[in-house]
């Protein structure tokens, strides 16, 4: 039975999803949850001499960190890996000669290492949970022994209040979340560098320029704009374009306020989804323009 | 979408100069890079080592790179404040001792205040970004009250501090008590010290103490400027309160020197609504000037013992216990301190 060719096929892209996220956990990525565990179990046992407060932040700042910085280098050299993966080992010769367009290869690779990120994220995640959730009740625990007197249970409920609203709280989803979305921009970024790149090392080295250049991008704008005050059209259309090359990676970082017990709102979060989606559009688009005409 | 994040209180940091000089090269990138919060807390490790190696300069310039790098973060300008103004403070004092008298002098008059005034100028800082966190200004009202000795600063500092929606009651308590230590602001001091006896539920030792001394200071200013004549009818008009019968009672005690007429007068004020329940126990060290009382004044000690153990004071003990042993009391039946 004939089926009929569809332009673009969801299936399609699914499909080399699930391929590339088998090809990258092959490639033994998560051996790196054994640094991640060694690092924030070795926080929560190192600075014990703390106050509560100090010692549940240090231990969010160091999770929240290496999540941070395990999810970037996962985009980047993850995204970097493909490409040059699949033209040596001749796999994407396979696909590109049947009737698979390339926008759909390239979603389905940045698909791809978008669950690696996710899956990794979410494992460090329920690590660093767990580990939060037992120390603040260790924390308890402790307080309450140290207790001079017999504690109330009134005593009991304000010492939890206390401690817990500074540990696991709702919130700390959408630090996770950040990371993600941060993560999934750099990854589109190297995605489109690695279309032109010659080499992986110049896709890695380029991306992780970008990457630290959109860090500062928000401060070279301020600095040039004296007062953050755009008034023309020209500065509005360079401080854009800016903008669009090298994307502003400070905004992701809510988990520098959240972990000193700021809160931020899920309206501000959704728009910071937005603002991830409009960059994986855009770098997407470009990087099916880029690699449309590359021969291969 | 920034402007919005920075009015949330995200996003507005930006390396200053005090923390662009003093970080280093990576750790600066880091901070950049996504990793302020993960290097504030390295610093904030730093800082600590300093601490323990007494290296205040060090402790002072890792402080100002951790608060600068957080600075929403209320604790690294609490910690800030004591490593100068408590720990610093504190090291030098100690040293002041080891040393010769000009060291010594120099130490005292000029380096430990400095160390507070920068515990201040820290907190300070801190509530450019704090405003309205109540801990740093109480913090500045702490500094002034137990460092400085300042009573005046210290009330102007509670009492801002206490204005701060989530401000406990103990630190609008702490202005009540830094009023007392005021001179000239005595009307002020039992205006505010007596709303919170009458008002706030709350009624600590502190708060008793400083009503009992402002009350007693009243009283005996008025025993002492006015006439038998007049504190009697002012004691017996209409409206009068306990207060006018105090002045009375005081009088006959320390001018007139009418001992039975005094009693009497305070057994009134023991026995008023209004008056507070340390007056029981100043009646019954009135009637232990009389000897043909002092069987109804152990009674009475012993009543206000068992009731209101919080009015008796440190020294009745010894007090107590030469009046036990005078009445023979058996050890049993003693009054336990």
């Amino acid at each position: 039975m004939n089926r009929k060719h569809r332009v673009f096929s969801a299936m399609r892209v699914w499909a080399i999803a699930r391929n590339t996220f088998t090809q990258l956990v092959r490639m033994k990525v998560f051996y790196f949850m054994l640094i991640f565990s060694a690092l924030i179990i070795g926080a929560n046992l190192l600075f014990l001499s703390f106050t509560f407060e100090q010692e549940l932040k240090i231990l969010k700042d160091v999770s929240f960190g290496a999540m941070s910085l395990f999810a970037s280098i996962f985009a980047i050299v993850g995204t970097a890996l493909l490409i040059p993966k699949d033209i040596e080992d001749r796999t994407l010769y396979t696909i590109l000669t049947k009737p698979v367009p390339r926008i759909e290869y390239l979603l389905g690779k940045l698909l791809g290492i978008l669950l690696l990120i996710a899956a990794s994220i979410l494992l460090m995640s329920l690590l660093f949970f767990t580990v939060l959730y037992i120390r603040q009740h260790g924390i308890l625990a402790e307080r309450i022994a140290s207790f001079p007197r017999q504690v109330s249970e009134a005593q009991i409920a304000t010492f939890r209040e206390d401690i817990f609203s500074r540990g696991l709280q709702p919130e700390l989803l959408l630090g996770v979340l950040a990371v993600f979305l941060k993560a999934a921009v750099a990854a589109s970024v190297a995605l489109f560098v690695s279309t032109f790149a010659s080499s992986t090392l110049f896709t890695i080295i380029v991306s992780l320029v970008v990457y630290f250049i959109g860090h500062a991008q928000s401060l070279a704008l301020d600095y040039y704009f004296s007062g953050g005050e755009i008034r023309s059209a020209a500065q509005r259309f360079f401080a854009g374009l800016i903008a669009v090359i090298f994307p502003n990676f400070q905004l992701f970082n809510v988990t520098d306020g959240l972990t000193a017990g700021e809160v931020v709102s899920t309206s501000l979060m959704a728009r910071l989804v937005g603002l991830t989606a409009f960059y994986l559009t855009i770098y997407s688009l470009v990087s099916w323009l880029v690699f449309a005409k590359k021969e291969l | 979408m920034e402007t919005e994040f920075k009015e949330q209180g995200f996003r507005d940091w930006s390396p200053g100069l005090s923390s662009r000089d003093q970080l280093t090269q990576a750790a600066f990138v880091g901070a950049l890079g996504g990793f302020r919060s993960l290097v504030a807390s390295v610093y904030h490790l730093k800082a600590h080592n300093s601490f323990v190696k007494k290296n205040w300069g060090e402790v002072e310039r890792l402080r100002t790179v951790t608060a600068s790098l957080q600075p929403k973060f209320w604790s690294y300008w609490d910690l800030a404040v004591w490593d100068m103004a408590w720990n610093a403070f504190g090291h030098y004092r100690g040293e002041a001792e080891r040393y010769d008298d000009f060291e010594s002098w120099r130490i005292e008059n000029i380096v430990m205040p400095t160390y507070l005034q920068k515990g201040i100028d820290f907190a300070k800082r801190g509530l450019e970004w704090l405003p309205d966190d109540y801990r740093l200004l109480k913090v500045i009202a702490d500094i002034y009250d137990q460092k400085m000795g300042d009573p005046e600063k210290a009330a102007q500092w509670y009492l801002r501090a206490s204005q701060k929606p989530d401000a406990p009651s103990h630190v609008y308590r702490a202005y009540a008590h830094q009023l007392t230590l005021l001179e000239g602001m005595e009307e002020e001091a039992y205006r505010v010290n007596e709303d919170l006896y009458r008002n706030s539920g709350e009624i600590t030792l502190t708060l008793l103490r400083d009503l009992e001394r402002l009350e007693e200071n009243m009283a005996r200013r008025a025993a002492s400027d006015m006439s038998h004549e007049e504190l009697s009818a002012a004691a017996l008009a209409e409206g009068a309160g306990y207060l006018e019968l105090v002045s009375l009672g005081m009088h006959l005690l320390e001018v007139s020197k009418d001992l039975p007429a005094a009693i009497d007068i305070f057994e009134k004020v023991a026995s008023h609504p209004l008056a507070p329940s340390f007056y029981r126990r100043k009646l019954a060290f009135i009637m232990l000037k009389d000897p043909k009382q002092t069987v109804r004044a152990y009674r009475m000690l012993k009543d206000v013992a068992l009731k209101d153990p919080a009015s008796l004071r440190r020294e009745d003990n010894t007090e107590i216990a030469r009046l036990e042993a005078r009445l023979g009391i058996p050890e049993a039946k003693r009054i336990k301190p």
